[in-house]
């Protein structure tokens, strides 16, 4: 369901961050681990579309997103990847509920206020939705930004250490959490890290 | 969840900075649209009251207010003027003029002014009657429309007149004969409206009553003692002439017509078989053609005579030249006001940019587009544009209504702020392009939110 070949981007041309060739099955909730500096994120980007490699292609469903216009990477994105960061950011100006279905409108769904709704029950956010953001605690947070990656459905989630500003409690939680949401919704799960506490709960695991 | 709606509640997050956006946005626009409503009011007010004069003729002072006092009821008469030197204006067999209209004034009754004068007057301005009829006889008035209701009065009703143009009890002719309304006319839109009418010798017959304030008169400036010294004496002369001379009869009827009542008062003569002693206040002319003859008219007079003579036109195109400057200098600073209220919104959106940098992120992350967050910083500018020019456009149709009120009130003149011009629209085009402007630069910043450097910094 995603695979790369080749992948390598630089900043500059001294320095050239040339990435393994990844692949991962549908199903598969795959860790992606490294140390500090060694490009995670920016592989990560290069995966979810908001950067385009220097050299190399990425393939999510079948697609070469690489080739696409960029406004054609924006709506695959919208549609097909849900993004979870490591501290979760909101629009200031908008409820828990606005900044949710704005990801349904961004996406080109229709807005759906009942399965938001149903959303935020699940994962124990009931009464929430008309809270602004900042009001909530860190971990709250944390939750109403995953529901916004699940809403539209996507088929891939890409996690950017989610859990290194987490305890060692929270992060079981929110992995399995996440795990958990990913089964429920049919998406596979990649999380990108240096956190070594969560290679006991990945199967599949990446060293870079 | 539209962008719109996205727009408005950016907008509403930042309360002072938007409020202080749309405040000078408002203002701008407010005084650019009251500077067109005044300018479209004055000179439509100005316009319909020319009723095709030529020519005025009055005692001498300046020449413009004698045109604002004669034909807009505006300032205070210049004086007065002896009919001896203005008889001939009357021969229909003049070779110049179509017509003349004599008028009287200086008298009111509760601030609105009793013009003396014939019934030619209909002709003039188009009047008709609402109930009814024209003044016959002296002391009858025929009353202009807003006249009528705003002193609630109908025909039949009594009143006595004081001395002066303003309101004043303390000047009441109170030992004349009552003027009796006999007439109210219908609506004309023309100064016509918030006039009293009635005949020139009813002035005559009140000051012949009122010496005390005959003798106030003639303080006033010192080419009015002239004519007013006219006045006075043929006033004498008419008290002696009343006792003696069958002739002068028409004084004798006055006051009768004060021991009676209204039964008694007399139709007067016309004006040129009174005697030339007599004054009235201003002569309105109609020229048969606008010939060099014509034009020379006025300068023979203003050069042989003690009378001066100007045109409306021209004094009227003087009086807006002295204005448009005055109203250029509010367009500018209108303009500056606009330019810095656009400016203001730049400002404001460009600077929210930074803060929002990671939410403009986030959205490319959700999926949308660049040209969403143009879009939306876009409609960030027009929204304010648009409330902006809302908010100016009541405060300046609001403004007129007030600036009406007063206007009424001491000018008797209509203005109204419950109308939209043509130029308003223009100026909503010209503020939705400034918000657009305004806009655009941040727009284009955000729009090219480099995502990834961004959610990488957190």
């Amino acid at each position: 369901m995603m695979h790369t070949t080749q992948l390598s981007f630089s900043y500059d041309s001294s320095q050239v961050l040339t990435f393994p060739d990844l692949s991962v099955n549908e199903g598969e909730h795959t860790l992606i681990i490294g140390n500090s500096g060694c490009g995670k994120t920016t592989l990560l980007h290069l995966l979810a579309g908001l950067r385009k490699p220097t050299k190399g292609d990425v393939n999510i469903l079948n697609q070469n997103i690489t080739s696409m216009t960029p406004s054609e990477v924006d709506s695959f994105r919208g549609k097909n990847i849900g993004m979870i960061f490591q501290v979760p950011h909101f629009l200031r100006s908008l409820t828990v509920s606005e900044n949710i279905t704005l990801a349904q409108s961004l996406a080109g769904h229709k807005t759906n206020p009942k399965k938001v709704e149903a959303l935020l029950e699940e994962l124990n956010l009931k009464g929430k939705g008309n809270k602004k953001p900042h009001q909530l605690s860190i971990g709250e947070q944390q939750r109403v930004a995953i529901v916004r990656a699940m809403v539209n459905q996507p088929k891939i989630i890409f996690a950017d250490e989610p859990t290194s500003a987490l305890d060692d409690a929270n992060t079981e939680q929110v992995i399995e959490l996440l795990k958990a949401q990913a089964n429920q919704h049919n998406a596979t799960l990649i999380v990108v890290t240096h956190d070594q506490r969560l290679k006991d709960n990945f199967d599949n695991m990446i060293s870079l | 969840m539209n962008l719109l709606k996205l727009s408005w509640k950016n907008l509403m997050s930042k309360p002072l900075n938007t409020s202080l956006s749309l405040l000078l946005f408002a203002l701008g626009v407010g005084l650019i649209s009251i500077l067109f409503l005044l300018e479209d009011q004055i000179q439509k007010n100005f316009e319909k009251n020319l009723a095709e004069v030529d020519l005025v003729i009055g005692a001498k002072g300046s020449p413009l207010q004698m045109i604002l006092s004669s034909m807009y009821h505006i300032d205070a008469p210049t004086g007065n003027i002896p009919l001896k030197g203005i008889k001939p204006f009357f021969n229909p067999k003049h070779p110049l003029i179509k017509s003349a209209l004599p008028l009287s004034m200086g008298d009111s009754y509760k601030g609105y002014r009793i013009v003396g004068t014939t019934t030619d007057i209909t002709e003039w301005y188009n009047l008709s009657l609402a109930t009814g009829e024209m003044f016959v006889h002296n002391y009858d008035v025929t009353l202009g429309a807003s006249a009528a209701r705003n002193l609630g009065l109908k025909v039949g009703d009594h009143f006595k007149s004081s001395h002066g143009l303003v309101d004043d009890d303390g000047l009441e002719h109170d030992e004349t004969p009552d003027f009796v309304v006999v007439g109210v006319l219908a609506p004309s839109g023309t100064i016509m409206d918030q006039l009293i009418l009635t005949t020139p010798q009813t002035y005559w017959h009140v000051h012949d009553h009122d010496h005390e304030a005959e003798t106030e008169e003639v303080e006033q400036g010192a080419e009015e003692v002239a004519v007013d010294e006219n006045h006075i004496d043929d006033h004498e002369g008419h008290d002696h002439s009343a006792d003696d001379h069958t002739g002068h009869d028409h004084g004798k009827d006055a006051h009768e017509g004060h021991d009676h009542g209204h039964a008694g008062a007399e139709i007067p003569k016309a004006l040129v078989d009174e005697d030339g002693e007599q004054s009235i206040t201003n002569l309105l002319l109609r020229f048969k053609g606008n010939s060099f003859q014509a034009l020379n008219m006025g300068r023979s007079i203003n050069q042989n005579t003690d009378m001066q003579a100007a045109t409306p036109a021209i004094e009227i195109n003087r009086l807006f030249s002295m204005m448009s400057s005055a109203e250029y200098a509010l367009r500018i600073l209108a303009i500056v006001i606009i330019f810095v209220s656009g400016l203001s919104i730049f400002i404001s959106l460009y600077s929210s940019l930074k803060d929002r940098k990671y939410e403009m992120a986030l959205m490319r992350v959700m999926g949308g587009a660049k040209s969403t967050l143009f879009s939306m910083i876009i409609l960030e500018g027009l929204v304010l544009a648009v409330l902006g020019y809302i908010l100016g456009i009541l405060l300046s149709h609001g403004g007129m209504y007030i600036i009406g009120k007063v206007m009424r009130e001491d000018y008797r003149y209509d203005f109204t702020g419950g109308y939209m011009l043509p130029n308003e629209g223009w100026l909503l085009l010209a503020a939705i392009t400034l918000g657009f402007l305004a806009s655009l630069l941040p727009a284009i910043q955000a729009s090219r939110t480099d995502i990834s450097e961004t959610l990488s910094r957190g």
